[in-house]
C-alpha cells in the first residue's frame, strides 16, 4: 500500500512531464483488447457549393448524423461543409436538411458543430487538416488530433471526374494528392486504420492511388461511371440526396452502439440494382477481413472497458480554501456596478463637437 | 511664330476648349484609354486632397504621382480651380509649340549631318534624302500630328497628368535640339520620376550630346553620372518635401509590380490578372526587362549615328510595354514620327496598321461598354482589343526600323535595283 | 500504472472546481416587445457576472462562466470582447432600437490590455479569431489584417480598466457574408451554464429561430475592475438572442410563447439567481394569459414604458399550467397605432450603374426636434477604393460640413479604408452621405468561388448620443441586467445602430482563360521581339526572290492562271 502511495505522489509531479512529451502510452491491457484501435475520428467533408448541390450536404450530413449517433463525439469529429444549404434563404424549412422527400431524418439536427464551412473548404485547408500542417494558432476543433491508435473515417462527396474531386467549383484535387496526404499521415502516425468512403460521379478514381497500408475503401461508383442522386423533393426543387449515402444511410440507422454489424456488411450496402453505379471497394491495403471487423470500429466510438472491483485509494492534495474575507463584495443577486464605484469610460467623443 | 501654325493651335485650341465644355467630357475622362491609375485626374485630386488635410497620399492607393506633381496640381488646385480646363489646354498647346521648335533643331541638324556624307550617297537617291523644304515643313507636320491627332485632344480634354508628362518630353526633346545639356537632363529626371520608364532615354540622349565631343565614351559616361545625381537629387528633394521615402514604392513600385489590375489599352493588366501565383514575380520582371532594357543595347549599337531615331523608337517602345500605356503617350510618340518622312517611303504595313488603329480605337470603347454596362461581354472581348491595338502598334515601329534600315540601305547602293532582288535580312 | 495515472487527472480536476469558493451569479431575462405591423421582438439576455482574482489560476477555475470564454481572457490579453452573429435587417425607421444593435453577418471587435506592443495585438488578434472560429464554428479565420480597423471615435471601452483611452488598443473586424444557423447557435448554447432543455434556453430551437425576419447572437464579455490595481475584477459575460418574429407566420396578430418558440417554458434555470420575463404592455389592447404578477412602469428620458413581470422562479403552476405559455389574446384592433419614428434612423445603398464607378450612400434622418452630434463609421474591404474628395454631406442641395474626419487609406491586399465622420445633422432634416469609388480589377485566384455573387461590404456604424429616450431600449454602460435599465434617466443616451451591408458585383476576368491569355500575351511580345532581334543582329542585303517565298496571294494567282492555262 505504501509503495503505491509514493508511486501516486511520484506521479503527480511527473505528471505534467508526461503531458508534454507526445508519445501517449497506454495500459497495455487496453491496447491488447483492442488490437491497437483506441479512438476514432471522422473528416466528413462536401466540397460542393450552390443550392442545385443541396444533395451533397444532405450526404455529408447523413454520414454525420450516424457517426454522432453511434458514439463519435463532436469534437472527434471534422464537418467540412462548402454551403449552407440548412438556413439557406431558398429551404422552405429554415435550419433542417432532409434525406427524404417524406422528411423522415433531418440529418441536420439541433446539435451540429461545423468546423469548416464556406469558404474554409479549400484543398489546402483539407490537406493541411488531413497531414496536422496547419497553421498556427488554428483551433484545437479544426484540427485532426489523431494518434497511432486512431481509426480515421474519411467521407468526401462532391462533384468529381476521373482522377479528381472538385472543391467548391474553383478548384481539385488530384487522387495522387489525396494518396500523398494520407501516406503522409500513415508516416506521422496520425492513424491506425483508414476507412475511405467517397460518393462522387467515378468515384473509384479516388482511391485507385492510395498506396498506403489499412486502408479499406469504398466508391459510390467505378471509373467511367455516374453516381446518381435519389429523389427529388419538389419543395425544395433540387435533389436531395444521392443513391449511395441514401441507402448508406438507411444500413446505417439500423445500426446500434451495441450491434454485432460488420464493415463486410457495410460495403454490400446499395446493390446496382438500386443504386444504378457500382460499387467499388477496394481492400488489398486492409489486411483483415471486413467480414470480422465491427462496423462500429469506424462508425462508433466503442472502447473496450476494463472494470475493476478493487478499491483504489488516491488521497487528496490539499487546497487552500480562499476565505470570504477575500472577497470584497459578495455578489449576489440584485448588486449593482454603481455599489462597487466602478468608473466608465464616456461612450462618445462629445468633445469633438464643442 | 509661323503663321500656319498659330492658326492650327488657335483651331486646336478651339476644339480642345468645346469639347471640354460639352457633355462629353466627363465620360471621356472616365474612359480607360484615357486615363490610367498613374495619370488620372480624379486620383490627382484625391492626393491633392489628402495632402492638404494632412494625410500622407503615399500611404493609400489611389494616389500615384510623384510629390512635384503633386505640389504643382496642389497649387493649381487651390487658387486656380475654375481654370483647370484652361490651363489644359494651354499646356497641351505649349506642348505643340515645343515640338515644332524641338523637331525644328532635330531637321536642321539632320540636314547638316546629311550634308557631311552626301557625297558618298548613290546617285538617284535624292528621293529619299532630306530636303531643305523639310526643315520647314517637318516641325509644322509633327505639330499637326500632335495638334489634330484625336488620341492628344483626347488626352487633353481628360485632364490627365499625361498632358504634363507631353510637356516636360517636347521640352526635353526642344532642349536636345539646342543642346541645352543640363536643362535637358533635369526633365528627363522629372519625367522619369513621373512614368519611371523614361529613365532608358539617357541612352540616346548621351549619344547625341557626346557627337562633337573628342573622347566620346567618357562625355557619355559623364551624362549619364549627371542624370543619375539629378535623379538622386529630385527624390531627395521629394523626401525633404515628404519628409518620407513612402512615395518611392507608391510611385516607381506601384508601376513596377503592376498592382493595379484595371483594364487598359496595355498588355499587362489581364496577364497579370491570369496569371498564376507562384509565376507572377518572373513574368512581372521579364515584362518589364522586355520594356526597359532588352531592347536598348541591340538598338543602340543598330540606330547609333541617329540619337533623335532611337529616341522616337524607344519612347514608342516603352508607350507599347508601360504597365498603365494611356492614349496621351501615344499621341506624343506618334507626333515625332513626321520627322522620318524621308524614311516613310519604305514603310509598307502603313495601311494595316491605320486600320486597326481605327477599328480597335472605336471597338475598344465599345466591346468595354458592353463588358461593364451592358453586361453582354466579357473580359476577354476587350482583352482581344487591346491586344490587336498593341499588335497594330508594334507594327508600327518594327515597321519604322526596317524602314530606317532601308533606307540607310538605298542610300548607300542606290534605289534602283533589279525587280527580282528583294532586301532582305541575312 | 498506466491506470492510476489517468485517475489522478479526474481526481484533480474534480479537486481544483469543487475546493473554491466562486463569487459568481447568473440571470437569465427575456423581453417580449410587440413592434409595429406584427412583429414581435423577442430578446433573451443571459448575464453571468463573477468576481475573480486577476491572477492566472483563477482564470482557469471558473464555476458559471464557461471556462472556454475565461481562457480568452487569459490567453488573449483582452479586457472586453463583442462578438455577433445576426442575419436579416434590423428595420429601424418602424421597429425602434434593438436593445444591442449588430451588423449584418459577424463582427467582432476587442480592446486589448495596454501593456501590448502593436505587434503583440496584431499576432493576439490573429489567434483570437481563430480560436473564436473554432469555439462558435463561424468563419473569423478569414479575420485578418486586411480587413481589421481600429475605431477612432465610433467605439470606446465599456470595460472599466484604470487607463487613459487609446484607440489603438481596439481591433475591429466585419464579416458580412457569414450565414448564421444551428452550427453557431449549438457552440453558443453549449456556453452557457444551464442544460440546453432547461430555462429560457429550451426555447431557442433552431427551428423556430432561424424562420425569424431578424436573428441575433451575441457574446458580450467585459472585465471590470474593482480596485485601483485591478487585482480584483469582474467578468461579466452576457449573452444575448435578439429576434424578430413574423405574426404572418402563425397566421394572425395573436400569439403566445408556445407559437413563437414551439414549445412553452418549463421552469426557470436551476443555477440562475433570476429568471424573469418582461412583456411590453405599454398602450396595450389585448389580454394576456396569464396576467403578470408584477406591473412595473419605467420612466426615463421623457417616455414611459410600462412591463408586465414574470418571475419564472417563483411559477407555481402545476399539471397542464406547469409550462409557462404567456399567450395575447382578444387583440381588439380598435385603435390603430400611430408610432412616431426614432429619433434617428439610415438607409444605405449603391448608386451608379455599371461596373466601373459606384457611390454609397447613406441617408441618415434625424426626426427629433434639435441637432443630433453623430459619428459614422464606414469600414471598407481593400477592394473598394474610396475617394475621400468626393465625400459629401448634403441636407437637400446645401452642403453641411463635417466636424472631424478620421480617414485612413486603404492599401490593396494590405489594409481596408477606414473613416469615421463626425458631424452634427440639424433638427428634422435628412444627411445625404455619400462617397464614390472605382470597382477594382482582382487577381483571378482572388476571387470567392462564387464570384459573380458579388462581394459584400460591412454595415457602417452610426454613433450617437440622444438627448431623449423614446424608442431607446439600450442599457446604461453600467448596467448588467435588462431590469437596470428601468427608469435610468440620464442626461443623455447613448446610441448605436447599424445600416444595410452593401454587395458589390466586382467585374470579373474569364476563369477558363489562364493559359490562353498568358500564351496570346506573350505572342504579342514576341511579335516585336522577333523583328527587333533581326533587325539587330543581322545585315541587309539584296538577294535574288525565290519563287517559293511569294506571298500567300501570289501563291493563288498562279494555281489559278495555272488552271485556266492547263485546258489550253
Amino acid at each position: 500500500m505504501d509503495i503505491k502511495l509514493i508511486l501516486q505522489v511520484i506521479l503527480f509531479f511527473v505528471y505534467p512531464l508526461t503531458c508534454l512529451c507526445n508519445d501517449i502510452e497506454l495500459p497495455t491491457k487496453y491496447v491488447e483488447n483492442s488490437a491497437g484501435h483506441t479512438n476514432n475520428w471522422a473528416v466528413l467533408v462536401d466540397t460542393s457549393r450552390f443550392w442545385f448541390n443541396y444533395r451533397h450536404v444532405a450526404n455529408v450530413l447523413s454520414i454525420y448524423r450516424s457517426v454522432k449517433r453511434l458514439g463519435i463525439p463532436d469534437s472527434q469529429i471534422i464537418l467540412m461543409i462548402a454551403e449552407d444549404m440548412a438556413c439557406n434563404p431558398r429551404n422552405p424549412r429554415p435550419a433542417t436538411v432532409f434525406n427524404n422527400v417524406n422528411q423522415n431524418i433531418n440529418v441536420y439536427g439541433d446539435d451540429v458543430e461545423v468546423d469548416y464551412r464556406g469558404y474554409e473548404v479549400t484543398v489546402e485547408n483539407f490537406v493541411r487538416l488531413l497531414t496536422g500542417r496547419v497553421q498556427n494558432g488554428t483551433a484545437r476543433s479544426k484540427k485532426l488530433l489523431t494518434d497511432p491508435g486512431s481509426n480515421v473515417l474519411i467521407y468526401l462527396t462532391g462533384h468529381g471526374g476521373e482522377g479528381f474531386l472538385k472543391f467548391q467549383d474553383s478548384e481539385e484535387i488530384t487522387s495522387q494528392e489525396l494518396a500523398d496526404a494520407i501516406e503522409q499521415m500513415w508516416q506521422k502516425q496520425r492513424y491506425h486504420e483508414l476507412f475511405f468512403m467517397i460518393d462522387t460521379c467515378q468515384a473509384a478514381s479516388m482511391y485507385e492511388k492510395f498506396y498506403s497500408p489499412n486502408i479499406l475503401a469504398v466508391a459510390s461508383s467505378l471509373v467511367g461511371e455516374d453516381s446518381l442522386s435519389h429523389h427529388v423533393d419538389p419543395a425544395i426543387g433540387v435533389y436531395i440526396i444521392d443513391r449511395y449515402t441514401y441507402y448508406a444511410l438507411e444500413f446505417l440507422e439500423k445500426v446500434q452502439p451495441n450491434s454485432k454489424s460488420t464493415m463486410g456488411e457495410f460495403l454490400t450496402v446499395c446493390p446496382k440494382r438500386v443504386c444504378i453505379s457500382t460499387v467499388g471497394i477496394r481492400r488489398d491495403l486492409y489486411p483483415k477481413d471486413p467480414n470480422s471487423v465491427p462496423i462500429t470500429n469506424f462508425f462508433g466510438s466503442v472502447r473496450p472497458i476494463e472494470i475493476t472491483s478493487q478499491v483504489v485509494n488516491v488521497s487528496l492534495p490539499l487546497i487552500m480554501e480562499e476565505t470570504e474575507s477575500d472577497v470584497v463584495v459578495k455578489l449576489q443577486k440584485g448588486f449593482t456596478y454603481s455599489d462597487l464605484k466602478i468608473k466608465f469610460n464616456e461612450q462618445f467623443p462629445t468633445n469633438l463637437f464643442k | 511664330m509661323n503663321k500656319r501654325l498659330l492658326y492650327s493651335l488657335v483651331l486646336s485650341g478651339a476644339i480642345r476648349y468645346f469639347i471640354s465644355i460639352s457633355k462629353y467630357s466627363k465620360s471621356i475622362e472616365n474612359h480607360v484609354e484615357v486615363s490610367t491609375p498613374l495619370n488620372s485626374f480624379k486620383r490627382l485630386k484625391e492626393g491633392v486632397f489628402l495632402y492638404n488635410n494632412g494625410i500622407d497620399p503615399y500611404i493609400g492607393d489611389i494616389f500615384h504621382e510623384n510629390p512635384f506633381i503633386l505640389i504643382t496640381a496642389s497649387f493649381l488646385l487651390n487658387n486656380f480651380a475654375d481654370f483647370i480646363s484652361l490651363i489644359f489646354i494651354f499646356v497641351d498647346l505649349v506642348t505643340a509649340v515645343f515640338i515644332f521648335y524641338g523637331t525644328k533643331g532635330i531637321s536642321k541638324k539632320n540636314f547638316k549631318k546629311q550634308q557631311l556624307e552626301v557625297s558618298t550617297y548613290a546617285e538617284g537617291t535624292e528621293e529619299i534624302q532630306f530636303n531643305e523644304s523639310d526643315i520647314n515643313n517637318v516641325p509644322f507636320y509633327c505639330a499637326l500630328a500632335y495638334l489634330f491627332n484625336p488620341y492628344s485632344i483626347l488626352n487633353c480634354v481628360g485632364q490627365t497628368t499625361t498632358v504634363w508628362s507631353n510637356l516636360i518630353l517636347s521640352l526635353m526633346v526642344y532642349a536636345l535640339s539646342k543642346e541645352l545639356k543640363l536643362l535637358c537632363l533635369i526633365l528627363l529626371a522629372l519625367e522619369t520620376q513621373r512614368n519611371f520608364y523614361p529613365f532608358i532615354l539617357i541612352v540616346p540622349i548621351a549619344l547625341a550630346f557626346s557627337e562633337n565631343s573628342k573622347s566620346k565614351n567618357i562625355n557619355r559616361l559623364m551624362t549619364i553620372l549627371l542624370f543619375a545625381g539629378i535623379f538622386g537629387g529630385l527624390n531627395y528633394l521629394a523626401f525633404i518635401q515628404m519628409s518620407s521615402w513612402k512615395f518611392i514604392d507608391s510611385t516607381y513600385g506601384f508601376i513596377i509590380h503592376c498592382r493595379d489590375l484595371t483594364p487598359n489599352i496595355g498588355l499587362f493588366w489581364y496577364f497579370f490578372t491570369e496569371m498564376f501565383d507562384h509565376f507572377r514575380q518572373l513574368f512581372l520582371y521579364t515584362f518589364q526587362l522586355n520594356t526597359t532594357i532588352l531592347y536598348l543595347f541591340p538598338l543602340t549599337l543598330t540606330f547609333k549615328e541617329s540619337p533623335e531615331f532611337l529616341l522616337t523608337i524607344l519612347l514608342s517602345l516603352i508607350t507599347i510595354f508601360s504597365s498603365y500605356p494611356c492614349i496621351g503617350a501615344i499621341a506624343f510618340y506618334m507626333s515625332l514620327i513626321p520627322l522620318w518622312k524621308r524614311v516613310s517611303p519604305f514603310m509598307s504595313h502603313n495601311f494595316i496598321v491605320m486600320t486597326t488603329f481605327l477599328v480597335t480605337s472605336i471597338l475598344g470603347p465599345t466591346v468595354y461598354h458592353l463588358w461593364m454596362y451592358a453586361n453582354s461581354a466579357n473580359a476577354n472581348f476587350y482583352f482581344g482589343v487591346t491586344l490587336v491595338f498593341s499588335t497594330s502598334q508594334i507594327f508600327l515601329l518594327t515597321d519604322l526600323c526596317f524602314a530606317y534600315l532601308k533606307r540607310k540601305f538605298c542610300l548607300s547602293h542606290g534605289v534602283s535595283f533589279d525587280k527580282t532582288m528583294k532586301l532582305s535580312l541575312e | 500504472m498506466k491506470k492510476i495515472e489517468f485517475l489522478l487527472i479526474i481526481v484533480i480536476s474534480l479537486n481544483l472546481t469543487n475546493a473554491k469558493y466562486h463569487n459568481n451569479v447568473f440571470s437569465e431575462e427575456l423581453v417580449i416587445k410587440e413592434l409595429n405591423n406584427n412583429f414581435v421582438n423577442t430578446y433573451f439576455q443571459f448575464t453571468t457576472q463573477w468576481n475573480f482574482k486577476t491572477n492566472e489560476n483563477d482564470l482557469l477555475h471558473t464555476d458559471l462562466l464557461s471556462r472556454s470564454i475565461s481562457e480568452l481572457f487569459l490567453h488573449y490579453d483582452i479586457i472586453e470582447l463583442h462578438v455577433t452573429l445576426s442575419n436579416g435587417l434590423w428595420k429601424h425607421e418602424f421597429w425602434g432600437f434593438p436593445v444591442d444593435s449588430s451588423g449584418s453577418g459577424a463582427e467582432l471587435y476587442v480592446w486589448f490590455k495596454n501593456h501590448l506592443s502593436q505587434e503583440e495585438i496584431k499576432r493576439q488578434w490573429i489567434e483570437l479569431s481563430e480560436a473564436l472560429s473554432g469555439l462558435l464554428c463561424a468563419s473569423f479565420s478569414f479575420v485578418e489584417e486586411t480587413n481589421t480597423i481600429s475605431p477612432h471615435y465610433s467605439y470606446r471601452p465599456t470595460s472599466s480598466w484604470n487607463v487613459p483611452l487609446n484607440s489603438s488598443f481596439i481591433r475591429y473586424a466585419a464579416l458580412p457574408r457569414e450565414v448564421v444557423c444551428t452550427e453557431n447557435l449549438t457552440p453558443w448554447k453549449k456556453l452557457l451554464p444551464c442544460d440546453p432543455q432547461e430555462g429560457f434556453m429550451s426555447l431557442l430551437n433552431a427551428q423556430y429561430i432561424y424562420s425569424t425576419n431578424f436573428h441575433s447572437l451575441g457574446i458580450h464579455v467585459r472585465q471590470l475592475c474593482i480596485d485601483k490595481t485591478c487585482s480584483n475584477a469582474i467578468l461579466e459575460s452576457k449573452q444575448t438572442v435578439n429576434l424578430v418574429h413574423d405574426l404572418k407566420l402563425f397566421g394572425g396578430s395573436e400569439w403566445s410563447i408556445r407559437k413563437l418558440f414551439g414549445q412553452g417554458l418549463n421552469g426557470a434555470c436551476s443555477v440562475s439567481s433570476s429568471s424573469k420575463i418582461y412583456l411590453d404592455i405599454t398602450d396595450k389592447d389585448f389580454e394576456i394569459s396569464p396576467k403578470p404578477l408584477n406591473i412595473i412602469t419605467s420612466k426615463k428620458g421623457g417616455s414611459e414604458t410600462t412591463y408586465g413581470e414574470y418571475d419564472v422562479k417563483k411559477w407555481t403552476g402545476t399539471g397542464i399550467n406547469k409550462m409557462i405559455n404567456i399567450a395575447i389574446v382578444n387583440k381588439k384592433h380598435k385603435t390603430i397605432p400611430i408610432t412616431n419614428p426614432p429619433p434617428l434612423f439610415a438607409k444605405r445603398f449603391l448608386q451608379g450603374t455599371g461596373k466601373e464607378r459606384g457611390k454609397i450612400v447613406n441617408q441618415i434622418t434625424n426626426s427629433h426636434w434639435s441637432n443630433l452630434n453623430l459619428v459614422v463609421m464606414e469600414n471598407f474591404p481593400w477592394f473598394v477604393p474610396i475617394y475621400l474628395h468626393t465625400l459629401k454631406l448634403r441636407v437637400g442641395n446645401k452642403e453641411i460640413k463635417a466636424t472631424a474626419i478620421k480617414y485612413i487609406p486603404g492599401e490593396q491586399r494590405k489594409r481596408a479604408y477606414h473613416l469615421e465622420v463626425a458631424f452634427s445633422i440639424p433638427a428634422k432634416t435628412t444627411v445625404e452621405m455619400s462617397i464614390e469609388f472605382d470597382y477594382i480589377f482582382l487577381r483571378w485566384q482572388e476571387y470567392p468561388p462564387d464570384a459573380n455573387h458579388g462581394q459584400y461590404i460591412p454595415s457602417s456604424v452610426i454613433s450617437t448620443m440622444l438627448p431623449i429616450a423614446l424608442n431607446y431600449t439600450s442599457l446604461p454602460i453600467e448596467a448588467s441586467l435588462y431590469v437596470e435599465s428601468f427608469n435610468a434617466t440620464r442626461s443623455s443616451y447613448f446610441l448605436r445602430i447599424h445600416t444595410e451591408a452593401l454587395l458589390i458585383n466586382l467585374p470579373t476576368p474569364d476563369f477558363s482563360m489562364p493559359y490562353n491569355v498568358i500564351c496570346l500575351a506573350c505572342t504579342v511580345v514576341a511579335l516585336a521581339f522577333g523583328p527587333l532581334h533581326n533587325m539587330t543582329t543581322k545585315r541587309l542585303v539584296l538577294q535574288k526572290k525565290e519563287e517559293a517565298k511569294k506571298t500567300f496571294l501570289g501563291k493563288l494567282k498562279d494555281k489559278l492562271f495555272k488552271k485556266k492555262e492547263k485546258p489550253e
